[in-house]
Order: C-alpha cells, then sequence, then structure tokens
C-alpha cells in the first residue's frame, strides 16, 4: 500500500511538473516584431472584429464554445469539416472605412506540437475590396501565446473571463520569417505575390462563450510584382513605414 | 449563405447583409463541397463581382482541411449557354504546384414545388503540376 501511494503522488508531482514545464517553457515565447512591421515598403491594413457576433456570418460544427452565427446558419458537422471555422465578415482600413469583404477558413492543423510551444491552425483568407480587387492569403497561424497569456488564466478566474489588453502576431508561417503567402486575384492585385501578417488585439475574453472584445488586422505588403501601381486615393490607404 | 443586397429573405434567416453601396454589385455564396461521389470534403466562396474596375468575373475559392485551398477565377459569360471556363489562379499547399482550367455549370435538379429553383453547380478542374517527376526506372541505382 505504501509503495502504491509513493507511485500515485510521483505519477501526479510528474505531471504537474511537465504541465509546469509546458506553460512556463520559456523557449515557447511568442516573437514579438514581425518582420513586415519594421518593414519600410508599401502595405495596407485591413482590420475587422474578431468577435463571431459582430461577423455576417460565422459557422463552426456548432458544438465548440463560440455559437454560429445566426443561429440558423448550417453548420459544418460533417467529419471532414468538422474542425473547420468559416467567418464572413466587413474589411475596414484605416481610417475605419468599410473597403471589402472578407471571407476566412481555419482548421486544426495536424502539425499542432504542444510540447514545441505551437497550437497551429491552418487558415485561408479571401478578400474582395470593390474597385480595388481580390485577393487570396494563405497562412499557418500559432495559437499557443493567445491560448497561455489569455484563455488559460480566464479558466483559472473565478468569474471564468479575462481582461486587459494583449496584441500578439498570430501568422506563424508558410513564410520563412513568420509571414503567410499572398496570391493576388483581380484588379489592382492581378499578379501580386506577396507576403501578409494577421494580429490580434483581445481586451476581454470569457471562457463560456470565447472572444468577447477582440480585433484583427491584416498587413499585406503590397510591394512585390503589383499588376498596377496605386493611384493617389489608395496611397492614401496605404501605410507606409 | 447567399448575400446580396436586395434579397427579400436572407439566407441563412437572421442574416444582416451590408446595405453599404460599396457592394451593390456583389453576390456572396458559401457552400459545402461534395466530391464526385457526394461526399463532403470541404467549403467554399463563390463571388460573383460585377466592378466598374475590371468587369464581370465569378472567383471562387476551395477549402480543403488539411489539405490546402484553390482559388479559381471564371469568365462570367458562359461559353455554350451553359458552361463557364476559367483557370486556376492560385493554390495552397498541395495545390500549390498546379496549374490548369476549371469549368462551371448549373445542373438544375427536379422539384416538388416549380417554383423553387433546386439544383447544384458542377466544377470540373483539370489540372497538371508544374514539377518534374522522375520516374523510376530514370532513377539512379
Amino acid at each position: 500500500m505504501k509503495y502504491l501511494i509513493i507511485l500515485l503522488l510521483g505519477v501526479a508531482v510528474g505531471a504537474a511538473i511537465a504541465l509546469g514545464m509546458l506553460f512556463y517553457n520559456p523557449l515557447t515565447s511568442q516573437m514579438a516584431l514581425s518582420p513586415l512591421v519594421v518593414s519600410d515598403r508599401q502595405q495596407i491594413t485591413l482590420r475587422y472584429s474578431a468577435v463571431a457576433e459582430n461577423s455576417i456570418v460565422f459557422t463552426n460544427d456548432g458544438e465548440s464554445r463560440v455559437f454560429p452565427k445566426p443561429a440558423k446558419v448550417l453548420q459544418l458537422w460533417e467529419a471532414p469539416i468538422k474542425n473547420t471555422d468559416t467567418l464572413v465578415t466587413i474589411l475596414r482600413d484605416g481610417r475605419n472605412e468599410t473597403v471589402g469583404i472578407g471571407v476566412k477558413y481555419s482548421s486544426r492543423s495536424e502539425r499542432t506540437r504542444l510540447l514545441n510551444g505551437k497550437a497551429l491552425i491552418d487558415s485561408t483568407w479571401y478578400i474582395y475590396m470593390p474597385g480595388q480587387g481580390s485577393l487570396l492569403i494563405e497562412q499557418s497561424e500559432n495559437h499557443w501565446a493567445f491560448l497561455r497569456e489569455i484563455v488559460i488564466p480566464a479558466y483559472w478566474n473565478s468569474g471564468n473571463n479575462w481582461r486587459g489588453i494583449w496584441h500578439g502576431t498570430i501568422t506563424d508561417g508558410p513564410g520563412a520569417l513568420g509571414t503567410g503567402r499572398v496570391y493576388g486575384g483581380s484588379g489592382r492585385f492581378s499578379g501580386l505575390d506577396s507576403e501578409a501578417i494577421e494580429t490580434h488585439t483581445a481586451k476581454a475574453y470569457s471562457a463560456d462563450v470565447g472572444p468577447v472584445a477582440m480585433d484583427g488586422q491584416l498587413t499585406i505588403d503590397l510591394s512585390v510584382e503589383v499588376g498596377e501601381l496605386p493611384d493617389d486615393e489608395y496611397a492614401a490607404d496605404a501605410v507606409t513605414h | 449563405m447567399i448575400g446580396v443586397q436586395g434579397q427579400a429573405n436572407s439566407l441563412p434567416p437572421g442574416m444582416e447583409w451590408p446595405d453599404d453601396p460599396l457592394f451593390s454589385d456583389v453576390r456572396a455564396e458559401l457552400f459545402k463541397l461534395r466530391n464526385s461521389r457526394d461526399a463532403i470534403v470541404g467549403v467554399a466562396s463563390r463571388f460573383v463581382l460585377s466592378d466598374a474596375e475590371f468587369g464581370d468575373v465569378i472567383e471562387w475559392v476551395l477549402y480543403l482541411p488539411a489539405r490546402g485551398s484553390v482559388f479559381v477565377r471564371i469568365q462570367s459569360q458562359p461559353v455554350d449557354g451553359a458552361r463557364r471556363m476559367g483557370e486556376l489562379s492560385a493554390g495552397t499547399r498541395e495545390f500549390s504546384s498546379l496549374r490548369g482550367r476549371v469549368s462551371e455549370r448549373w445542373i438544375a435538379e427536379t422539384s416538388e414545388s416549380e417554383k423553387v429553383m433546386a439544383g447544384r453547380i458542377e466544377l470540373l478542374m483539370s489540372f497538371v503540376s508544374d514539377k518534374d517527376y522522375v520516374l523510376d526506372e530514370e532513377m539512379p541505382e
């Protein structure tokens, strides 16, 4: 009996140490600065609300923490798409003016390795900006920092929520420097082959319903092989560092 | 989902499509994507764009989880009265090295009520890879 108790205590202590090392692993800290942030190339920024309730349409398997919107939208419950979310949202520019519509598909990645600080999501954005054109963004997102600094503290909190200010880059690839890839479609973006990153700014999170106050921002590099140079009006929206 | 301005009944019910004039010439649709065996393999969006800047075009994004995405642009005018033709604009992950053509066709299906339009959209894709593959017999021993 004594040995059994010692064994169980050893397992419990070992598990606690493993979880502690996983949670506080200093080698998994998120890169604070994206290469696009310090780039001097021409960029555009697009902002959206990352709260499903503020979207035009959001759907998932219907069993997740975040509820579909509107309630009667078809849910993605079939096995091949069960881990996929689809978001349709308005996109705004740096002056908070509506400039387009974005559709974001995202699904849990089979390359997730929590021990390495990789909570990965594969996502694809389709963006259409009337009068300007369309483009596609492919990216791999790492949500480990978001999980560690917001989601887990929200569960630990007695009120099941988190409040504060968190800002982080979620794009983790496929570019070597942690940038997503941009493919031009129509209009002025035709022929574009470039890079982008997505950042999130969270202010409130609920363990019961997910993000309560959170914005997303896409920063898209326009400097590589754009089919047509931006006109003056467009240049006003462009952010040049 | 069907997002278009001036729609009497929104689909899905309760959806509020933006009434901004900016989107007056856009029709957006979301679908579940089925393969030729009628099994669901992904989700897709179809945008019909009538843009004063660059004309009329239909853009599809086919998202297949764990495989990648296919971005397709199709001319809005049918070539034979029924079939629209287009090409692969970009592919991601396992579709990244592909190029080829795509056709879109509406296939009407019988409905109990003749007033209800029913059917499906068929996409036929013919892709080839840009990669050079080495046949087994060409591999050095």
